[in-house]
This record gives C-alpha cells, sequence and structure tokens, in this order.
C-alpha cells in the first residue's frame, strides 16, 4: 500500500510529554508489512471499510508529516553510600539443596565504576498505541533456590515466562499489591507457565515455599526503560527528544527522579549517585 | 395457511422467549440496579467490607483479629474463591457462589437475599474496582468429568499429595498441621498469618467440599494466600488431579460425587 | 497480712490450676456455639469478644435475630415438613457455663455486728462456675423471633427464666418497626447494655433480716438502683446494687423500636407492668421509657454511638414510713456512648435517679436523688488475650443513715483458649479511703477472682 504510518506525538498544553509512540521506519517494518496485510483483508470484506481506514491513515500522515527527532538516553547509576548489610535468611526447607543460608544481596556494587547493578530506569509516561513487535517472552527462572533474574523489566502485553530448574518444588506467587498476578506450583521439571503482564508497574515476586527467594518484575507501558548491567550502565535508544522525566528504582534503594532533555540525534548522557539508603524514597 | 399459522406461532413463541429474557433476575447494570445495589450493600455488607468496599467495615476487624482472612477489600484486592485463571478476576458467578453459600467461619449464606438483590450486589462492589471493566473473566474450561474414586486412584492421589508438597503445609494426614503450618511461616498478601486448611474437616472449606469444589479449588489456587494453582502441572492430565480429589475426599472418609 | 498472704497463695494456686486446664485444651475448636452454628460462623463475626456485640451483631440483634438487611427467617438450613420446622435444635439452642473457680474477698472491718457470720471476712475460696445459661433463641418464620434464657445460678440457688419474648421485626418497611415483646431487658440495644459486660456481675450480700447491705456488690454501678431503702412492691428491700428500670436484666412489658432514617438514628419506646414487679401486675401503674442512639459506622474500622434514654416510673417502688408503706415514683435519665477502633472498645453511661412522689414525712432522712457514672475498655492485647478495665462510681441516694458512695475500679485479663472457652483473672480495688467509714462501700477493699466463660 506503501502508507508509511508515522505516529504522531501528542504534547499536552502543558508541554508534559503523554503519548510516545516507537515505530519508526527503522525499528519495525514487520509491523508495517502487518499492517498492510491487515488493511488488505479489510478491503476484499469491504471496501467501505478501507476506504475509511485509508482516509484516517492519509490524515495521521498529513497531521504529522516530519519523523520525530529521537536521541539516545545513556549513562551510569553509581552509589557511594554507606555499605548496606546483605540479608541473611536461615533455610528452613530444601535445605540439602538451597544450602543452610540464603544471602539475599542489598546491593551490588562494581568495585572499579562504583555503578549499582540492577536499577531500573524509565521514562514516565503513558501507554503507546501502536502495536510493537511482539517482545521474547520474559523468562523468570527458579535456579538454585533463587530467581533469575532478581529484577526483570518488561513492557505491558509481554509474556512472562515461569520456569523452575531446580529439582525442588516452587511456588512462584506474583502480585501488584493486594492483588495476586499469578500464584502457581512450579514442581521439579514443570512446564513453563506464561502469562502476559496486564498492567504497569512494580510486580513483587515470591516463592512461598522459600521465603528467602524474592525478585520483582517492572512492566511499562512504553518502551523507554533499562537495567542497569553490572557496571552500573544503562542505555535507553529512539527516545523522543524533549524533556523528560526520569525514575531510577531499585529495590533495596527506593525510588528517585531526575529530569533530562534529550537532544534530536544525539547522545545524552546522566550518571546519578544514589543517595544514600534514608534519603531514597521507597516505591 | 399452514405456513402462516406456523408463522404466528413462531412469532409467539419469539415473543415469549423475549419476554422471559426481560424478565430475567440478573438486572442489566444501570444506574438504577447500582443504586438498589448500594442500598442492600450498606444495610448487609458494610459491617464487614466498609461503607467504601475497603474491607474496613467497623466489625470487619474482629473476623480473625490478627490473622488472614480479613473482609475482602472489592477496591484492590484480588480474589481468592474463582474458577478462573490465578490473578485472573473471578467471574459474576464465582461472586454469585460466594454470597449464596457464605463462606464457613466469615462470613454468612446470604440466600435470604433474593436472587436479583444478589445480582444487585455484585454489580455494585464490581463497579469499585476498575480492573472489572477491563478485564473480561474467563473460567477455566474441566474438560473430563469426575470419574469414580477406585482403590488404586486414590493411593495415586496419595502419592500426588506428597509429590505436590501438599504435606508441608497440610500435614500428613491432611490435618493442616505441616512443618510450613506449624512453624508459623504461612502468610497472606498482607502477611497475616494464615491456617493450613484442615483436609480433613470438609466443613471448613472456604471455596465448597464437594469434588468438583476441591477440584476446581486445586486448579485455580487460592490467590492471596500461600495455596498456589495447579491448573498448569495438571493441564492434558486432569484425571490425575481427580485422583487427588478422590484422596483429600477419603482424608473425611467421604465417597464419590 | 497473713490473710492477704493466703490469698495471694490461693490465687497463685487457682492460676496454675486453670493454666493446668488450657494445657489440656490444645486442639482449635471444633464446634461453634448457638448462632454462629446456624449460620457456620465464628464467634467474632458477630462479637469484639463474647458477650459484647460488634456492629454487625448489634445490627443481627435489632432485626430479630436475622442477618442486617434481610428477612431470613432462619431460612438458612431451615428444614421443614409441610408446616412442620424439622430444624436442627442445635441450630436455635445454645449454653454458656460461666463463673468463678477461685474468689477472695478483702475487708478492712472483719464481721461487723449487724453482719451474717461468716460473709464479711476475708476468705479465699474454689468454687464450681456456677452460673449455668440455657439460650434457645432464632427466627420462627420471617421476621418472627424468638429468645429465652433459661438460668441457674448455683450461689443465688436460683434457676428460673431470665429473659423471654418474641419479637416482630420490619412492619411496614425495612427497620421501620421493631417490636418486642415479653420479659425484655430494655438496654439491648442502648449504647451500654446491662448485660453486655466483659467484667460480670459479682454478688452483693444484704442482710436478711437486718436489709442492712454488708458486702458491696460489683456491677456497673450506673446500672445499678443506687438508692439505699427503697422496697419493691411486695415489700422486699432492693439492693442498691440490683440492675434496675432501663438497665434491668428484664421486665415484662413491650417496646417499639427502629431506625426510619437509615442507620444514623434509632428510637425506641416501651412500656412496662412496672419495675419492681413481682409475676403479674399489680395495675398501679405502667413504667413507660424512650430512648434515642445515633450511630456512626461506616468505615475505617471504626464506630461509635451515642444514646440518651428517660425512663419514668409510675409506683414502681415503696419505701416505709413511720407508718407503713408509701408508694413512690422512680425515674432514670441516662445518656451513653461507645467508639470502638479495631481491637478497641470503649463504652460508658451515666445515669441520674430521681424519686418523686415521696411523703414529705420521709423527706428529712432520704436523699431524693442518685447518680452513677461507669466507664469500661477492652482491647485485645494478643490475639487471644483481652484485657479490660472499668471504673465504677456510685453516689448513692435513698436512706440517710445508710448511703455510701462507692468507687471501684476492675481489671481483667481474659485468655481465650479457644473463640468459645476463655479463662480470666480479675481484681478490684476500692478507690475511696478506707478511713471513710465501715458502711459496705468502704469495708470491701479489694477483690480477686479467677474463672472460666464457656460457650457452647
Amino acid at each position: 500500500m506503501g502508507i508509511s504510518v508515522v505516529p504522531p506525538i501528542l504534547i499536552r498544553p502543558g508541554g508534559k510529554l503523554t503519548h510516545i509512540m516507537t515505530s519508526s521506519q527503522t525499528s519495525s517494518p514487520q509491523s508495517h508489512s502487518e499492517q498492510a496485510t491487515t488493511v488488505g483483508a479489510t478491503y476484499s470484506v469491504t471496501s467501505l471499510l478501507f476506504f475509511a481506514t485509508l482516509l484516517l491513515a492519509v490524515q495521521e500522515t498529513t497531521l504529522v508529516r516530519a519523523e520525530p527527532p529521537t536521541g539516545t538516553l545513556s549513562g551510569r547509576i553509581m552509589y557511594a553510600g554507606p555499605a548496606i548489610p546483605d540479608q541473611v535468611f536461615e533455610v528452613n526447607r530444601d535445605s540439602a539443596f538451597c544450602g543452610a543460608q540464603a544471602t539475599i544481596r542489598a546491593v551490588a556494587i562494581h568495585l572499579k565504576t562504583r555503578g549499582l547493578e540492577g536499577a531500573v530506569v524509565s521514562i514516565d509516561g503513558d501507554a503507546t498505541s501502536l502495536p510493537l513487535p511482539p517482545p521474547p517472552p520474559l523468562v523468570l527462572t527458579n535456579n538454585r533456590c533463587s530467581f533469575t533474574p532478581r529484577v526483570a523489566v518488561g513492557i505491558v502485553g509481554q509474556q512472562v515466562e515461569i520456569r523452575n530448574e531446580d529439582p525442588v518444588m516452587h511456588n512462584t506467587h506474583i502480585s501488584m499489591g493486594p492483588r495476586t498476578f499469578v500464584n502457581v506450583a512450579m514442581i521439579p521439571a514443570s512446564r513453563p507457565v506464561g502469562k502476559p503482564l496486564k498492567q504497569p508497574g512494580i510486580y513483587t515476586v515470591k516463592c512461598d515455599a522459600h521465603k528467602f527467594m524474592q525478585a520483582n518484575v517492572l512492566a511499562f507501558a512504553h518502551p523507554y526503560f533499562s537495567v542497569t548491567d553490572e557496571t552500573g550502565a544503562f542505555r535507553i535508544p529512539d527516545l523522543p527528544a524533549g524533556e523528560h522525566h526520569v525514575t531510577i528504582w531499585h529495590e533495596t534503594l527506593g525510588t528517585i527522579h531526575q529530569t533530562v532533555t534529550i537532544s534530536a540525534q544525539g547522545q545524552t548522557s546522566m550518571t546519578l549517585d544514589y543517595p544514600n539508603h534514608a534519603a531514597a524514597r521507597k516505591p | 395457511m399452514h405456513v402462516t399459522r406456523l408463522k404466528y406461532v413462531a412469532i409467539l413463541i419469539v415473543m415469549g422467549l423475549c419476554a422471559s429474557t426481560a424478565q430475567a433476575v440478573k438486572p442489566p447494570l444501570n444506574r438504577d440496579t447500582l443504586t438498589e445495589g448500594r442500598r442492600i450493600y450498606e444495610q448487609a455488607c458494610a459491617w464487614c467490607h466498609g461503607i467504601g468496599g475497603e474491607g474496613d467495615g467497623p466489625a470487619g476487624w474482629f473476623i480473625g483479629r490478627y490473622s488472614s482472612p480479613r473482609p475482602r477489600n472489592f477496591v484492590k484486592d484480588g480474589y481468592k474463591l474463582r474458577s478462573t485463571a490465578s490473578g485472573e478476576l473471578p467471574t459474576d458467578q464465582d461472586l454469585f457462589k460466594v454470597i449464596t453459600r457464605g463462606i464457613p467461619g466469615v462470613m454468612p449464606s446470604y440466600r435470604s437475599l433474593n436472587e436479583q438483590e444478589r445480582w444487585q450486589v455484585i454489580a455494585y462492589l464490581k463497579s469499585w474496582n476498575p480492573a472489572f471493566k477491563e478485564e473480561q473473566p474467563v473460567p477455566l474450561t474441566f474438560p473430563s468429568g469426575p470419574q469414580g474414586p477406585t482403590e488404586a486412584g486414590i493411593q495415586n492421589g496419595r502419592n500426588l499429595y506428597v509429590k505436590y508438597d501438599c504435606r508441608v503445609c497440610h500435614g500428613d494426614n491432611g490435618e493442616g498441621d505441616g512443618p510450613e503450618a506449624t512453624a508459623g511461616h504461612l502468610r497472606d498478601t498482607y502477611e497475616l498469618p494464615i491456617r493450613a486448611t484442615k483436609l480433613t474437616d470438609p466443613s471448613s472449606f472456604k471455596n465448597g467440599a464437594s469434588p468438583q469444589d476441591i477440584f476446581r479449588t486445586l486448579m485455580t489456587g487460592m490467590d492471596g494466600t500461600p495455596m498456589p494453582a495447579y491448573a498448569n502441572e495438571f493441564a492434558g492430565q486432569e484425571e490425575a488431579l481427580w485422583e487427588l480429589v478422590w484422596y483429600l475426599r477419603s482424608l473425611s472418609g467421604q465417597e464419590g460425587s | 497480712m497473713p490473710s492477704k498472704h493466703a490469698a495471694i497463695r490461693a490465687a497463685i494456686t487457682g492460676l496454675a490450676l486453670l493454666s493446668g486446664i488450657s494445657a489440656l485444651s490444645v486442639q482449635p475448636a471444633q464446634a461453634i456455639p448457638a448462632f454462629a452454628r446456624k449460620y457456620t460462623l465464628d464467634c467474632v463475626a458477630c462479637h469484639t469478644a463474647p458477650p459484647r456485640l460488634n456492629t454487625f451483631g448489634e445490627r443481627f440483634l435489632e432485626n430479630g435475630y436475622q442477618l442486617p438487611g434481610t428477612e431470613d427467617g432462619g431460612i438458612t438450613g431451615k428444614k421443614s415438613l409441610g408446616d412442620l420446622s424439622l430444624d436442627d435444635f442445635a441450630n436455635y439452642t445454645g449454653v454458656r457455663l460461666r463463673g468463678n473457680v477461685l474468689r477472695s474477698h478483702h475487708f478492712k472491718q472483719q464481721n461487723p455486728p449487724i453482719a451474717d457470720r461468716g460473709t464479711v471476712h476475708n476468705n479465699s475460696e474454689f468454687g464450681f462456675p456456677e452460673i449455668f445459661s440455657l439460650f434457645t433463641a432464632g427466627s420462627l418464620t420471617k421476621n418472627i423471633g424468638f429468645f429465652a434464657e433459661l438460668e441457674s445460678n448455683l450461689e443465688e440457688s436460683s434457676t428460673g427464666i431470665e429473659r423471654a419474648f418474641m419479637t416482630f421485626n420490619n412492619l411496614g418497611g425495612n427497620n421501620l418497626v421493631n417490636i418486642r415483646v415479653g420479659r425484655i431487658d430494655p438496654s439491648a440495644t442502648f449504647s451500654f447494655s446491662t448485660l453486655r459486660q466483659q467484667l460480670e456481675f459479682v454478688g452483693d450480700s444484704v442482710n436478711t433480716s437486718t436489709n442492712m447491705v454488708q458486702r458491696a456488690g460489683l456491677f456497673p454501678l450506673a446500672a445499678s438502683a443506687k438508692f439505699y431503702g427503697l422496697h419493691n412492691r411486695s415489700g422486699s428491700v432492693i439492693s442498691p446494687y440490683a440492675p434496675s428500670l432501663y438497665n434491668a436484666v428484664a421486665e415484662t412489658g413491650i417496646e417499639v423500636r427502629g431506625r426510619p432514617f437509615g442507620d444514623w438514628f434509632m428510637y425506641q419506646i416501651g412500656l412496662l407492668n412496672g419495675a419492681n414487679e413481682t409475676f403479674g401486675d399489680s395495675n398501679r401503674g405502667k413504667d413507660v421509657y424512650g430512648a434515642v442512639r445515633f450511630d456512626y459506622a461506616r468505615t475505617a474500622h471504626f464506630s461509635a454511638s451515642l444514646s440518651g434514654f428517660a425512663y419514668l416510673g409510675n409506683s414502681n417502688a415503696t419505701i416505709l414510713t413511720g407508718t407503713g408503706q408509701a408508694d413512690v415514683n422512680w425515674h432514670r435519665y441516662g445518656i451513653a456512648a461507645h467508639v470502638r477502633y479495631k481491637m478497641f472498645d470503649l463504652y460508658g453511661m451515666y445515669t441520674l435517679d430521681r424519686i418523686a412522689h415521696m411523703p414529705t414525712a420521709a423527706l428529712t432522712s432520704f436523699d431524693t436523688s442518685a447518680s452513677g457514672l461507669s466507664l469500661a475498655l477492652d482491647t485485645y492485647v494478643t490475639n487471644r488475650t483481652l484485657l479490660s478495665l472499668r471504673y465504677d462510681h456510685m453516689d448513692a441516694g435513698g436512706d440517710l443513715s445508710q448511703r455510701t458512695s462507692q468507687s471501684f475500679a476492675g481489671f481483667q485479663l481474659k485468655q481465650y483458649l479457644r473463640s468459645n472457652v476463655a479463662i480470666f483473672a480479675r481484681t478490684d480495688h476500692n478507690l475511696r479511703r478506707a478511713e471513710d467509714g465501715n458502711a459496705a462501700a468502704r469495708n470491701l477493699r479489694h477483690a480477686l477472682f479467677a474463672g472460666i466463660d464457656i460457650a457452647y
């Protein structure tokens, strides 16, 4: 059909970015072809609908003809505050396999860079309405009586896939606030359990069989998020240019906020020190 | 002539059907239904569930005092008693069943509200949680019906009871005294201590004690408690789950359906 | 002093005995008492801690033993054969056994001259839970309920119907008019219910020949008679500690009650044969009472109420004059309130009594007014331990030669072994100075009790 649908960026009068769309020619050719097939099918059913669709599409293209300028936000999250002792649990179940003690690291700091691992950097914003290419499932594995990864990030609609690689039974219980997202028994060699993320927010992952197992899943309504690696580094590409509110979350250190301005077609760097534990706001 | 008559009969039948549909007890979701639901709720339910549905009614605290369960918070809680998959909302029929049956120990049966009143209350309490507008709860389908219990089946059920770690909470003899329970490790979503159900005492089963009830509970789990859903474990092998059901029934000397 | 030590020793023995009993009962509750049985509910669905009701229990009571907001008529689990109801007897019957396994009174003055030998001296004695009550209650059919309580009190050697009445509910609309007829307790739906006290009544002792109070009673004094020298219609003395008028345990009559404007407001009007009537009615005059109650019970685990009543007696007591007996009118006015937040239950009542139509000859020797104040607080300190405190004050009236005011503080710990089985230990202390005289209200210095409370 040859119509390229370029998403509009809706700006509220106050200037706050409320509606971000991600499709650009480079990132999602697949979605275009899918859309084209859909339109074609519609044509075969009723030409009326086709014209309406076409009209809408043309209207959209005429409304926002210019490509939205994008940039990349990258940088490092660091923590230089006082050491936070790890949580040590006595293992009272399956200790033959899980060990007598389990340790949950409070913070993981890179020796050279002082970077903080496992912090989630994300842009505040609302849902995209454009279909994204289905991302691969977010795999959450019960492995050696802990969850891998400890911090998982995904987009709403993305499948969470729970696996158990241990020879003991786990009971994976994911919830958001007082509402359970999923609470499933995972005996050894269980087949994986999948369920799409329903709404954005912070999900807590626990094992009701092993109290010392914990993890978090963070779901977003847009693709602008990143987890810091072991050096504390993160990178969020294809961010629309302009001012953004950035939220940084860490399971122990809590949440902090920052405002950045993304320049078009460039790299914007952000290096941030987590304040001391007490000063950070818990989620 | 005959054809015309048949036409009239058909029209009459269709009209009759329409009329009976119009008199259906489940009222349409409209302002009148919600108003009536609210009136009933405030007279019958608010004492425990609170006037705003947050589970904080003046009498609600006394249910369980310092332990689970507390009255449901209709605004944001998930639901334990469902026919839907883990993490999903209950269907209207699930809610209707709870109101009609009550929950042993903690909630009386409200059979004394007539059917329409119960539906009105359901419409009202659902109006607090926006998720009910966004999600369409679908009950799990249970493909194979119950086969009668057999000696070997019950024995296999016992094996499953061990294999799936049921005994860890519910105890070796189903007395609700497994190591996790007696150690006080069991907590609900609010970190309140919660007891493992005593499987030898079917009258205390919160989700019902019929074979179908037990099967459903095992499939769906009890969201917000440490009782997980086993639907994924038994997908495609429902017969095995029925054997576990027969074993659990046998703990209180009960036969098949 | 040695006697005090003996009391303490006895108390320790008693508590050791009780903990022995508690060690025997480790299984969780299997059965649940009375109404709980019928609705398959735990006691705490209706009670903060039995016998105190929570808001749900209060509305269940008001609705004639039907679930609030419904007219269930006991249909839950009802079996019938034609017009014959074959319900489980157990769904309509409950028993309660309570009393002291140990009690100990301590007096300033041993056996004063007028006292009966053996009644007023320091003693610590073991007993057997002496009060046994059999309740039968429920609804016969939609909106028609009944209640009967048979009480056997070993200590008072009395057995009889305490309360017995019929209820007719929701006449003319939901909670518009509810009627009770029979031997009713008028304060049942008041903010301060005489019968629902964590600190049980502890009997007084009145000398049968001299009619003098020789041992003070431990009651919610705002609910008690407060007058010395009043007699009932048959000429027997009325103890200043007897629950009376609006706060009586039971009087025969009819009452109308409802919440016509919603839950926030309740009215109550009653007409009684007359307080202190023996069975039957002498037809000297009827007593009337009216009460209003304002409620807040909505959210945040909080509820509160404020109520007031006026009770107008008509020839409902007699006094002895030099020449014989004379009828008097005995009125009472009271206000009460309750505040409940989570486990915390605070309630209190103030009453003011007046005697009207006093014979002028007796006026010089008789104080025609009396007042009382009771404040109580119950709270769970653990999931199974209930702490109760009560302050009682009586500004006594009546015969000036006898009347003595009284102030007591009570303290009780109640341990629930199961929802329906509790043991308790309690002490009561006289807040008035011992030097203030030798009347019973001063002579009793403190008391200690330990006992059990079982409902099944």
